[in-house]
């Protein structure tokens, strides 16, 4: 087995699960679901890591508090807490997080995915090649890199709750 | 009166993303090409209806991301992601074929320019490096010189309206200007200023301008001042220096993907991650012979939503004075549209 980068992370329990009281006027079929970061971070927590068997919510990758959403603007940011500063996985996390969020939100939103502020000693360069809409084509073109991103995306429609 | 952008045409067909679209010299085809690894060529007929006449597929594994037309309209020139140049001639029947596909870049080949001697053609990728080819006879391409300052992706090469002189933009925030000297290409200058990747560059008709669209949501103009020039600007090496004359910010709201310059009118139209197309002139009391640090460009026109919600990827303004104020533009959303400046 390779050795790990973070061989012994630190393991988070994770929030409860969303369970959202629809208002008489969200449960009309017409109504336009508007985003918060609720939504957000319930479509990407269940996100696996992609070296421990673990989810971005439970390394505490991926937190609500770190989510922004200007639904009028159709405006979303994002910011991961990679679990070392040195975790050369940061740039495959932010692309499985763009990934999730490209294949499940409406087009309209614009969304910034960055480091979070003093969490890794690339980050300007991480948050640069996350945020070029060319990289991450090309990428998703690469069937090696687009295997694992999906590996990690095989559970992420979990929303936070339990192993199934 | 007031000056706007409308629609004329909606040219729906690819199945994809679309990256670039690329008028034919005569502005009498436009070719486009993107995500769903074809090149589509467009024409209008007498009713003034925009039909598909050619697709060309089958060469290209991945992403068509550019295309350049030869001078003569005869060729076009793509770069794709599968690394590859490839290089498409008209058949008798009216047919294209690849007739050439050019290999050398280690990965996704991005950007790909026909220099207007026709004898040139230069290409640029993500291995950050930039190559100048030889067009020779029966489509014998040699690599003349690979050439490697960029410290990152090059995201665009864009020749020199008249003269061999090449720009290349980069995810490295600079611009670099090549030049040769005796079949040896060199870089002549380095433009520094922009604060994130530089994705489209563009000449003007006489090609002592230049400005660049960043993701630093800036557009900058460059001038080019020659040794010895009146202004006391300080040359080195006895090359020109490029120098930003004006910088236009507080418009694009996101990333600007592309900027075209009229060579017809000297407008400059923009776009990008904001959706919006804009359209800069120089303002009149800043006209003189030569621009200058005092020149100012303010913004003419715009339409938001140009594609829907999703980004323009290019911007081309129509190349003759045939109708000068068409303009071609490239989406998110698969489409290609022309739009047309008109005053009212």
């Amino acid at each position: 087995m390779p050795e790990l980068i973070n061989a012994n992370p630190t393991i988070y329990t994770p929030s409860k699960t969303s369970h959202r009281i629809l208002t008489e006027k969200e449960e009309q079929e017409e109504f336009e679901d508007i985003i918060d970061s609720q939504e957000v971070f319930d479509l990407i927590r269940s996100i696996s890591d992609p070296e421990h068997p673990l989810t971005l919510e439970e390394l505490n990758v991926a937190q609500l508090d770190h989510i922004k959403v200007d639904d009028a603007n159709a405006y979303i940011s994002i910011e991961f807490t990679p679990t070392i500063p040195h975790c050369s996985m940061a740039t495959l996390i932010g692309l499985c997080i763009r990934v999730r969020l490209l294949q499940s939100l409406p087009e309209r939103f614009k969304v910034d995915i960055m480091v979070r502020k003093g969490t890794h000693q690339s980050e300007q360069a991480v948050n640069k090649q996350l945020n070029d809409k060319e990289r991450v084509a090309a990428a998703l073109e690469n069937n090696h890199l687009l295997e694992v991103v999906n590996q990690c995306l095989s559970t992420a429609h979990r929303r936070g709750n339990a192993r199934r | 009166m007031t000056t706007r952008l409308y629609q004329i045409a909606e040219l729906k067909g690819h199945t994809d993303r679309v990256w670039s679209v690329a008028w034919s010299p005569t502005g009498n085809v436009l070719a486009s090409c993107g995500g769903d690894k074809t090149i589509r060529l467009w024409v209008s007929n007498s009713d003034n209806e925009w039909i598909c006449t050619n697709v060309l597929e089958g060469t290209h594994k991945r992403t068509i991301r550019s295309i350049s037309w030869s001078p003569n309209g005869r060729q076009l020139a793509t770069a794709s992601f599968d690394s590859l140049v490839g290089i498409w001639e008209q058949e008798e029947g009216g047919d294209y074929e690849c007739v050439a596909t050019l290999e050398g870049h280690e990965n996704e080949a991005k950007s790909v320019s026909w220099a207007k001697s026709g004898t040139l053609l230069a290409t640029c990728g993500r291995d950050k490096s930039v190559w100048i080819w030889e067009v020779g006879t029966d489509n014998d391409f040699e690599c003349l010189s690979v050439l490697q300052d960029h410290t990152q992706d090059v995201k665009m090469v864009m020749w020199h309206p008249t003269k061999e002189i090449l720009a290349s933009a980069s995810y490295d925030d600079t611009i670099k200007i090549w030049k040769e000297n005796d079949d040896d290409w060199y870089c002549s200058d380095t433009l520094e200023g922009h604060e994130s990747t530089i994705w489209a560059i563009d000449f003007d008709k006489t090609g002592e301008y230049l400005v660049s669209a960043s993701d630093d949501k800036s557009l900058k103009l460059w001038r080019c001042y020659p040794p010895e020039n009146r202004e006391g600007i300080i040359t080195d090496r006895n090359e020109p220096k490029w120098k930003c004359i004006c910088t236009l910010s507080g418009y694009h709201q996101r990333c600007i993907y592309t900027v075209s310059w009229s060579k017809v009118h000297g407008r400059i139209a923009s776009s990008g991650g904001d959706n919006t197309i804009r359209v800069f002139e120089q303002e009149e009391s800043t006209i003189s012979s030569n621009m200058t640090d005092k020149t100012n460009f303010s913004m003419i026109a715009s339409v938001t939503s140009a594609h829907g919600v999703v980004d323009v990827n290019c911007v081309q303004w129509y190349p003759t004075e045939k109708h000068p104020n068409w303009l071609a533009t490239a989406g998110d959303d698969g489409i290609v549209r022309i739009w047309q400046l008109a005053e009212d």
